[in-house]
């Protein structure tokens, strides 16, 4: 039986709400109890969703401090590709305060696709 | 045996994932195993109409979706928050088809062997 899920998600936050989509999902599998584990990776664009200075209301897009809430009451442990976070042009000293923040590079998320039970790119 | 289970996150006739799942859903059973269930999120919420309109010339892919079930005794379920976006009624869901939240998926994923995600996301 699948225990454990792994969410990828490669879309930037504006234009597609993946990322909350994958973050909702997450949290909504952890908080029911079924399943053991449940992880995001952000790769791509994804990985914008996570710098601090992200201003959405900007765009006229709804703040994502709700789902960040979530995020963090649900101790999601949250995966960023090094490549992706390098490519935007970010440092992890721009990302957003989060204990369960981990950047990987492309082996350690091969490993984490392998452990999984089930994966999918949302 | 194994038991499987499809999430579909892509709208009819733009995508051909239900003719997809039709024919690997046919397949999988055709060599002995289960389909539990098939639970639909994001845009693929729209799968769970029943009253649209269509010519002689194009499959009717709710009538397709309902016999599937029926004939499988598969479980039919889309998201609640989903629905409730798409303002979908209850009164023009498939026959036997539900609207769930994030339990009913990680009640059919923490039962199923497998699971199978058709589609682009929310």
């Amino acid at each position: 039986m699948v225990k454990s899920i792994l969410l990828i998600c490669e879309d930037s936050p504006f234009g597609k709400n993946s990322v909350i989509e994958s973050i909702r999902m997450a949290t909504g599998l952890l908080a029911i109890g079924d399943l053991d584990d449940c992880k995001v990776i952000f790769m791509g664009d994804a990985v914008y969703f996570l710098n601090k200075n992200l201003n959405p209301e900007a765009l006229n897009v709804d703040p994502f401090s709700n789902i960040m809430r979530l995020m963090e009451l649900s101790d999601l442990e949250v995966f960023i590709h090094d490549e992706a976070l390098k490519t935007a042009g970010l440092d992890s000293s721009e990302l957003i305060a989060y204990e369960n923040l981990i950047i990987v590079n492309s082996e350690k998320i091969s490993q984490l696709i392998l452990e999984a039970d089930m994966s999918f790119k949302y | 045996m194994v038991i499987f289970t499809f999430v579909v996150c892509a709208e009819p006739y733009k995508f051909e994932a239900i003719d997809t799942l039709i024919n690997l859903g046919e397949a999988i059973i055709k060599k002995g195993h289960q389909i539990l269930g098939i639970f639909l999120y994001g845009s693929g919420v729209y799968n769970i109409k029943g009253d649209i309109h269509v010519d002689d010339s194009t499959r009717n892919l709710p009538d397709r979706l309902n016999k599937f079930c029926i004939k499988y005794n598969a479980k039919l379920a889309a998201c609640s928050t989903w629905i409730s976006f798409t303002g979908i009624q209850s009164s023009e869901f498939i026959e036997g088809a539900c609207r769930e939240g994030l339990g009913g998926l990680s009640d059919l994923i923490a039962r199923s062997d497998r699971v199978i995600f058709f589609g682009p996301g929310g």
